[in-house]
């Protein structure tokens, strides 16, 4: 009994916030772990949609050590997913910035996405997604993480309104490019 | 209706997600997150701690390190407790005093003074501080002896001028017994005792 309300402590059930002000408090690492386990994956995949696997991996750890070291600064007033997608996104600007890559990515048109003949409508998705300028693809990427328009204004730093534009403009341009695909097939 | 309106928002969605099921984050990252987060991190709390460590550790030292000076400059007083032999040198053939508790050597004069001045060559001798008490004078040696010289004798060897009664309490001193271990004289040393 006792082995199960323990292990109960840990389960997936808690809330990331409450995980997240004991790992603060107590600096435990199996709180941290769980909450490695709840977030990362989306995490991960948000970094790789924004730029390269390795580049991915290398923020990806780093955000989660900005965890470790910044639990003392972490408020439970929002969503830890919000602060957490925060953390990564200064850090790949960060490293944009030093490779001089951010402003060029930002000033991004669109281009013509080329469809293979064996793509499905998903790799169709997916070459349309990765070529859509970075700041739609982030707002639009933000909002498929269930993240709202103020939480996705307060990541991206930008206003709402010029959030709600780039979801706009970059679900207008998926659905334009799959009917292009559905054409072509 | 034109055909884009037709991808609905879950079309939309379930292709996000199952974009997001087909990418694996390599296993690698969490051992190294785990690796970091177990790692003895030097908090301020830590810091503190140390710090509070180190500060008692000096202090302590720097406490026994005033004690030892301190200690170093204060002339001790006298006392038989301190040392491993007392002599008593006193014209009485007994002697009832603070002493009397400890092994001593008890040197009695009381007859000696009065009789013959060939038992007063000179033999050998100490030097010694001098230190005045009530009961007499003692004197302080280099290895931990104390004689002390009863009030009566002193005023023996005054009258007798074995004793310059110029000498001063801190004063080093000149000691000098005959064959028998009695005090000839005691007179002012050339040189202050230096105790090494």
């Amino acid at each position: 009994m006792l082995s199960i309300a323990i292990k109960s402590l840990f389960s997936s059930s808690q809330s990331n916030e409450w995980l997240m002000s004991r790992y603060a408090q107590t600096a435990d690492n199996r709180f941290l772990e769980q909450l490695y386990d709840n977030c990362n994956q989306d995490l991960y995949h948000f970094l790789l949609t924004q730029s390269d696997a390795p580049l991915a991996r290398d923020i990806c750890q780093k955000t989660w050590v900005k965890v470790i070291e910044k639990r003392h600064l972490y408020r439970d007033s929002g969503r830890f997913s919000a602060w957490l997608f925060t953390l990564a996104r200064h850090g790949l600007i960060d490293e944009y910035r030093r490779e001089s890559k951010y402003l060029a990515q930002q000033e991004g048109r669109l281009n013509p996405v080329e469809f293979d003949a064996g793509d499905g409508v998903q790799q169709a998705f997916n070459r349309i997604l990765s070529n859509l300028p970075v700041l739609q693809r982030e707002a639009f990427c933000l909002q498929q993480e269930g993240f709202g328009l103020q939480e996705i204004s307060h990541i991206s730093g930008s206003p709402i309104e010029t959030i709600k534009s780039r979801i706009r403009y970059a679900k207008a341009t998926i659905r334009q490019q799959l009917e292009k695909y559905h054409d072509q097939g | 209706m034109t055909k884009a309106k037709q991808i609905s928002e879950t079309q939309l969605a379930d292709m996000y997600l199952a974009r997001k099921a087909a990418t694996h984050p390599p296993s690698a990252i969490k051992r190294q997150v785990l690796r970091v987060a177990t790692k003895p991190k030097v908090s301020a709390a830590n810091c503190l701690q140390r710090l509070q460590y180190v500060t008692m550790a000096l202090s302590t030292l720097l406490l026994v390190g005033v004690v030892v000076m301190h200690r170093d400059k204060v002339e001790p007083m006298p006392s038989a407790l301190h040392y491993t032999t007392v002599e008593l040198h006193s014209m009485e053939s007994e002697s009832h005093n603070q002493f009397a508790h400890l092994t001593v050597d008890y040197t009695s004069h009381s007859k000696r003074y009065q009789q013959q001045q060939a038992v007063m060559i000179a033999h050998h001798n100490k030097q010694a501080v001098l230190h005045r008490t009530t009961q007499g004078w003692e004197l302080q040696t280099c290895d931990q002896q104390l004689l002390a010289v009863s009030k009566d004798l002193i005023d023996k060897m005054l009258e007798m001028k074995s004793v310059d009664d110029n000498i001063k309490a801190g004063d080093s001193v000149n000691i000098q017994f005959n064959q028998a271990g009695m005090i000839v004289s005691i007179l002012p040393a050339k040189q202050t005792l230096v105790c090494s």
